[in-house]
């Protein structure tokens, strides 16, 4: 054994008297070549469109090089910059790195590109799915600039684009887009498979709350089984969906009703959800007005949550009622509800509510009222079975399963 | 999964770290954590910043020069660097205190916790008298020192000497909600999600197995080539497999409990107690064992080759694989690698390959982000509703968070944003949306009231909490 040890420490001595401090690049030196890059530069390459491969000129060109210091347990110790932009031909040219530190490592060089109007380019990371990039090349490297597309997540792409002075100034005007999304006032999908909304007069209830939206804003990472409550049946006027947590107790659920009436029988859902619900607080948070509802569950001694909004001119009312095991705060289920109103709002006309009825006609009366807490004496009894859209853990695709039973603790 | 093996692959030598590496992988974590907690609404309701995490937080440099030292040591483009006026996002504030939270380096020894025993990094965790004498070599040969005893992780976030513990934390809490003026208000909230970073890159810390069995001896791998330049090369995969961008969002985000308890706990469910014995370090595995002329009685000793309860190699090893070139593979039952074992001479030898370290890393951080999106959540847990009292005067209502006993302090804004103290009171309690205290209305010309509770929660947890409201109150006549 000594004779080993002996040998790696000479190894290591033979070692220490090299004196490079630049890691291995972790990209080609060109596109064409097999040969690693150099963290040191020089960098250059051509920015197209990548719709009609025409330049992109007075794109930002922004260089960072990092540097590590610490022996066992690193920290950052250093960064230096290299800040230009495309030309005309759309290339870009950045400096090799001359004067290094003394002690400290060499780690990375990063490029970003970024362009109002394009999504930007980072050399790191690709924007579509976050994942390495394995095309960044040293030399004659060719950047495609993917054009911005409304639907596309300001959030994401924030996080993507990061930050520096120069493209901090750039991309200040994506920050209210960002933020609208996270609190569910605007639509930003993380992926375009995220784009749900068809929409139309036949919105029905399943199309404005997604388990996309409750896994992303709960954080729950469980499987839904999904389909109509059982206190009304689907109508032109009403619609529910019940996502019932597979696996979990009934305060994971989640459920959704919707109306889609005149304006007037809006206003009166409304009121009349707000005079019949428990704890009812009215905050004016989405839509024209909406409230918070809490209510403790007998049962399991949870609380259950609801919020209800209106919006008179497209004559729509939804309630959203969620266990507290499911949405931690209300505030969960507020933003859960920003989210269903911007599609609402994306798929109903504005004027939807008001509609004109020949004389005499009466106005339409909505479906009648739900129980808030469904499933005690006088609960309609479970409907026939009907299948559901998405299996449970070990059930074949096509199976079914009994429509969700009404419990008391479903929300 | 291949790509990311070609990506390490053309890494000759990997890079090192200090535990995640602070300026990707903690970075990454904590904007996964903070996207899926309710930071952002909170920071819209309870603190008025519209914009929530994507607020502009003004840090003057003039104010803490020793801070801006060292964020222009960080790479702008990952979004946790303040600008020369010192302006930043909310979340880049909280972001940049997960990445600083190893400066200088010597505090990284404090992000340390073996639950099995309750320490944190002691002279004994650099096993191995070959780990010995490299770091007695490199020491020398670099005049660097790499430290090697340190406080224990969960009492390091509340420690005196911790620049950005829990009482920092508190601290610039409260005057995010006390001080006087707007921007002295935002520099504070600033300084309170820095020091929430802070805290929770030392629970992210718990997700990497030499964190969680104090294995400092994982931290001498060779990185680069400069002999000084070593690390942790599991943690250097984790950097190069999913840098700041590609680290994933929770699987689940643990629910709020005692802040101890999201690194260890009685039941076993905290983020060191999980780690720990779920995951071999590359200085824990088990020790090489003699197989002799019977290699199947020879296995029945494995127990013995480990220092730890768990996790323990059972005694069916495939030994057909570990006698071929690649070795065999000893996985959880989730299927991801623990380690690779071969068998040498009838010597079976165990170790921890990239691809391997791979695995373990994609299994581990979702949980990693969950645990630390739940510490969020407790961080920012306590909430206050104020509301007008139709008898006159304001309402202020326990939030989400049922009160015991505190203080109250209610203030008013005046059309410029200072801030006067309207009242104070102390409180025995009150439970969730129960009121907790009445004060007199605010003068004239208020424009928003905000309260701040300082004591304990229902079940006697230290609690900080907060609201706001505009005045005249929305929905009042």
């Amino acid at each position: 054994m000594l004779p080993k040890r002996s040998a790696a420490v000479v190894l290591i001595l033979a070692a220490a008297c090299q004196r490079a401090q630049v890691r291995p690049a972790p990209f080609r030196a060109r596109p064409d070549s097999v040969d690693p890059g150099s963290l040191l530069g020089p960098f250059d390459g051509r920015v197209l469109d990548g719709g009609n491969g025409d330049p992109v000129t007075g794109a930002l060109v922004y260089g960072t090089w990092t540097f590590q210091s610490g022996y066992g347990l690193q920290a950052p110790s250093h960064v230096r910059e290299a800040v230009t932009s495309t030309d005309a031909s759309g290339r870009y040219r950045v400096p090799r790195l001359d004067d290094l530190p003394g002690s400290e490592h060499l780690t990375d060089f990063t490029l970003v590109i970024y362009k109002r109007g394009y999504v930007a380019y980072r050399s790191d990371r690709r924007f579509e799915d976050l994942g390495p990039r394995l095309d960044f090349a040293q030399r004659q490297n060719l950047i495609k600039l993917e054009r911005w597309r409304p639907e596309y997540s300001h959030v994401r792409h924030l996080r993507y684009v990061g930050g520096g002075p120069a493209i901090a100034a750039l991309t200040a005007w994506e920050t209210d887009e960002a933020a609208a999304e996270l609190s569910g006032l605007k639509e930003g999908p993380r992926v375009a498979s995220d784009l749900v909304v068809s929409g139309g007069p036949g919105i029905t209830a399943s199309q404005i709350v997604t388990e996309q939206d409750i896994h992303a804003m709960t954080g729950f990472d469980g499987s839904f089984e999904t389909g109509p409550l059982n206190d009304e049946p689907d109508t032109d006027q009403y619609s529910s969906q019940h996502f019932r947590a597979l696996g979990q107790p009934e305060t994971f659920d989640i459920a959704v009703r919707l109306w889609k009436v005149d304006s007037q029988a809006s206003r009166d859902r409304y009121v009349e959800l707000g005079e019949s619900l428990p704890g009812v607080k009215q905050t004016g948070e989405i839509a024209d007005q909406s409230f918070r509802a809490t209510e403790k569950d007998p049962k399991s001694g949870q609380e259950i949550l609801g919020v209800s909004f209106v919006d008179e001119k497209r004559g729509v009312v939804v309630l959203l009622t969620c266990g507290a095991a499911q949405c931690k705060t209300i505030d969960t289920l507020v933003a859960i509800g920003r989210k269903a109103y911007d599609r609402v709002r994306r798929a109903v006309p504005e004027n939807a509510g008001a509609t004109e009825r020949p004389e005499g006609e009466p106005t339409p009366q909505p479906a009648p009222l739900p129980r808030a807490v469904p499933g005690e004496e006088g609960q309609p009894p479970p409907a026939a079975p009907k299948p559901i859209t998405k299996p449970a853990p070990g059930q074949k695709p096509t199976g079914t399963l009994p429509r969700p039973k009404a419990k008391g603790g479903q929300p | 999964m291949k790509r990311l093996l070609a990506l390490l692959a053309l890494v000759v030598g990997a890079r090192p770290s200090s535990a995640w590496e602070a300026a990707t992988t903690h970075a990454g974590l904590t904007e996964q954590a903070a996207l899926a907690s309710s930071l952002h609404e909170r920071l819209r309701v309870q603190f008025a910043q519209d914009k929530g995490l994507f607020q502009v937080l003004t840090v003057p440099p003039a104010d803490a020069v020793d801070l801006f030292v060292v964020l222009r040591r960080l790479n702008p483009t990952h979004g946790y660097v303040a600008d020369n006026r010192g302006k930043l996002s909310a979340l880049g504030w909280l972001v940049a205190g997960s990445v600083v939270a190893d400066t200088p380096e010597e505090l990284a020894a404090n992000h340390f916790f073996d639950p099995t025993t309750g320490s944190g990094l002691s002279s004994d965790s650099l096993r191995g008298l070959l780990s010995r004498i490299r770091h007695r070599v490199v020491m020398v040969v670099n005049g660097a020192a790499l430290e090697r005893s340190g406080v224990a992780a969960p009492a390091w976030i509340e420690h005196p000497n911790n620049p950005f513990g829990l009482a920092g934390f508190r601290d610039q809490y409260m005057k995010a909600v006390t001080a006087r003026t707007a921007g002295e208000r935002s520099r504070h909230l600033a300084g309170a999600l820095l020091a929430a970073g802070a805290i929770v890159h030392v629970l992210e810390d718990m997700g990497s197995p030499s964190h969680a069995r104090n294995d400092l001896a994982a931290h001498l791998d060779r990185l680069g080539p400069n002999p000084a330049d070593v690390g942790s090369r599991f943690e250097r995969v984790a950097a190069l497999a999913y840098g700041r961008l590609g680290v994933p969002a929770p699987a689940k985000v643990i629910r709020d409990r005692p802040l101890r308890a999201f690194f260890t706990a009685k039941d076993g469910s905290g983020l060191a107690d999980i780690t720990a014995r779920s995951w071999f370090s590359e200085g824990t595995l088990p020790h090489p064992l003699d197989l002799g002329g019977n290699p199947r009685g020879a296995l029945q000793r494995l127990p013995r080759t480990v220092e730890r309860p768990a996790p323990v190699p059972p005694p069916d090893l495939d030994l057909d694989a570990a006698a071929s070139e690649r070795g065999g593979e000893l996985s959880n039952r989730r299927g991801a690698c623990l380690a690779r074992y071969r068998v040498e001479n009838r010597r079976l030898s165990w170790s921890i390959d990239d691809a391997c370290a791979l695995e373990q890393v994609s299994a581990i951080l979702p949980t990693v982000s969950g645990y630390a999106a739940g510490m969020l959540d407790t961080l920012f847990r306590g909430t206050l509703a104020l509301e007008a009292d139709p008898s006159g005067g304001v309402l202020v209502r326990a939030g989400e968070v049922d009160l015991g006993p505190g203080t109250i302090r209610v203030f008013w804004d005046d059309a410029r944003g200072v801030r006067k103290q309207l009242a104070a009171q102390k409180v025995s309690g009150a439970a969730k949306g129960q009121v907790a205290s009445k004060v007199a209305m605010p003068p004239a010309e208020a424009r928003r009231v905000s309260a701040l509770f300082d004591g304990v929660d229902g079940t006697r947890r230290p609690l900080l909490a907060t609201g706001t409201s505009v005045v005249p109150f929305p929905g009042a006549e």
